[in-house]
């Protein structure tokens, strides 16, 4: 009797042999990410974390989990306050705390020129080849 | 006068005499909001109409539910308004928007409008049909209304320049009718439109779908008469109240092609996604969000070359579509209604009835629909973009732009009072409207 999970069964019916995983381990973490993430394609994925403010972003991860789950928020929403304080942080370290302007909820005084390429550049840059 | 008969779609070439023959002024060709609200403009000028509507009944349908304030005017006008309100049409002054991550982004608020109507009134769908329906009772000298009937051909005049009639299977028996205007008002498929060869152009391929869901009514202040709209990295989620304020209509921002995954899904993975989208509903049952008439449809911008041709007018969807996002289309259909029939009692009265007569309903609604839809694809294009970057950057613009006379601005364009009507174009200007008409 087979349980249908043995090698001559699978051949048999023409089934993948499960001898190694179908992906590498690289692919795998990958879908992980992109699901619990809810990102339709690897392609978006991929052109996320090609950014280098989201690579430096995901180091404070952690913190920006605890922050999301304080405010009783599902945890897909911590990269996005990752990336967000690392914008924060960047541009303070250009000269502009920004921290008023994007979390008082009653500010609705739009961003100077300024300000706003500062963000588009960070956001924009190219990783280093 | 003797006629040509030509099949349309599948429909076959007959030249037996029809088993009911019947004779009006105006012929209308589907019997959903377009065609509905053409009868009673036409009935305002007392041209008599018969509707041919294929369903057999009212169709429960998931589409429009939001009638905007100029909209609500006109169905004043005609009497369909105590219907709409007694059908249990909900007031609604207010949208806000709101990014799930951010929180409240921003207001558009109705209630400073110009004229009766401040607000937004939300039917659902179906029930829009019943109140034009119920309203016809007190018409029923100008409206007939033929419903089962599936219209399978038109009928030329000799020189196959105008068409004069369409003919058709209702209950086993054919039918005939002869106009001296045929309305088309069969929706996005139209089957006259394509009939008549008048291509549609798209204006822009849209790279998502909705899907349509239901729950109950989440009961917090910020859905009292207000509807929400969240916006951010998986795209645009609209809360709408509906009739009575206990449920609303969710449409949800899906990719293209996405609504098999999605009707895959357990009751816990839906309501996973929908509160990270739309976290006020974690104070609803969503396990039934799928069960009552959700479905998915592709957005779509598609504009008609024509709207007139050989005597036909093409109306709301047959003429074009448009994104959903602002609620525009049904309301577009109200306008093409209004306007086209005080083009048809010109023509009757003075001007006589051909596509050049006729040709003024298309002058006059052609542009303010491009412009109507120029907007609303604009505001779709702000709405619906999706991404973490949106989520953190683009969604702050909501808040950011507070300017009160923008945004005053876009209320009257979304409510419709930029849109003018047959009145405001003087259509009817030094011609006394209480007279019936013969020209032509």
């Amino acid at each position: 009797m087979t349980t249908g999970n043995d090698r001559a069964t699978a051949k048999r019916q023409g089934m993948p042999e499960l001898t190694r995983p179908a992906i590498s381990e690289i692919d795998a973490l990958q879908e992980v990410v992109r699901v619990m993430l809810g990102f339709q394609t690897r392609d978006q994925l991929d052109e996320l974390f090609r950014k280098p403010i989201v690579r430096q972003a995901v180091m404070n991860l952690e913190k920006a989990l605890e922050m999301t789950r304080a405010r009783r928020q599902p945890d897909e929403f911590a990269l996005a306050l990752a990336v967000e304080m690392e914008l924060l942080k960047q541009t303070r370290e250009a000269g502009h705390d920004l921290e008023a302007l994007f979390n008082d909820p009653d500010h609705h005084v739009a961003p100077s020129a300024e300000i706003a390429s500062l963000i588009e550049k960070i956001w924009t840059e190219e990783p280093d080849a | 006068m003797s006629v040509k008969r030509m099949p349309i779609g599948h429909g076959g070439l007959s030249d037996a005499r029809a088993d009911i023959e019947l004779e009006t002024e105006v012929v209308i060709v589907g019997g959903a909001v377009a065609g509905a609200s053409m009868a009673h403009a036409l009935a305002e000028y007392n041209v008599s109409s018969i509707i041919f509507e294929r369903h057999a009944r009212i169709p429960e349908v998931n589409r429009g539910d939001v009638l905007q304030p100029l909209t609500l005017s006109m169905l004043d006008r005609w009497g369909v308004y105590p219907h709409v309100t007694a059908m249990g049409g909900f007031p609604l002054y207010e949208w806000n928007f709101y990014n799930p991550r951010i929180g409240h982004l921003g207001t558009w608020n109705f209630s400073s409008l110009p004229g009766k109507f401040n607000h937004q009134t939300i039917l659902r769908h179906s029930r829009i049909h019943e109140a034009l329906y119920a309203a016809m009772d007190a018409k029923a000298h100008l409206i007939n209304v033929q419903r089962g009937s599936e219209v399978t051909g038109v009928l030329f005049d000799e020189d196959r320049q105008a068409v004069v009639g369409i003919y058709g299977e209702q209950n086993g028996r054919t039918f005939e009718a002869r106009a001296r205007v045929v309305v088309a008002a069969d929706g996005p498929r139209s089957q006259l439109r394509r009939f008549l060869q008048i291509d549609q152009e798209e204006r822009y391929k849209y790279d998502h779908e909705y899907l349509m869901l239901t729950t109950p009514r989440p009961k917090v202040p910020e859905m009292d008469r207000k509807g929400i709209q969240y916006v951010g990295n998986h795209g645009l989620v609209v809360l709408i109240p509906l009739d009575g304020g206990e449920e609303i209509r969710i449409p949800v921002q899906i990719p293209r092609g996405a609504q098999p995954e999605w009707r895959r899904l357990s009751e816990s993975q839906l309501r996973n996604r929908l509160l990270v989208r739309a976290p006020v509903l974690e104070h609803v049952d969503t396990s039934g969000a799928m069960a009552h008439l959700s479905h998915s449809y592709p957005v779509s911008w598609l504009q008609s070359r024509c709207y007139v041709k050989h005597n036909v007018c093409l109306i709301g969807e047959a003429a074009r579509t448009v994104h959903p996002t602002t609620a525009q289309g049904m309301n577009m259909a109200f306008l093409d209604a209004e306007v086209l029939a005080a083009v048809i009692k010109r023509c009757f009265l003075r001007d006589g009835v051909s596509d050049e007569s006729l040709g003024l309903y298309e002058s006059a609604r052609r542009p303010v629909a491009e412009k109507v839809m120029e907007t609303s694809h604009h505001q779709t294009v702000h709405h619906t973009a999706r991404g973490l970057w949106h989520d953190i950057w683009g969604s702050r613009m909501y808040r950011w732009v507070e300017d009160d006379t923008a945004k005053r601005e876009l209320s009257i364009s979304v409510a419709g009072l930029n849109n003018p009507t047959s009145k405001s174009l003087g259509i009817l200007e030094g011609l006394d409207v209480t007279a019936g008409g013969s020209s032509g």
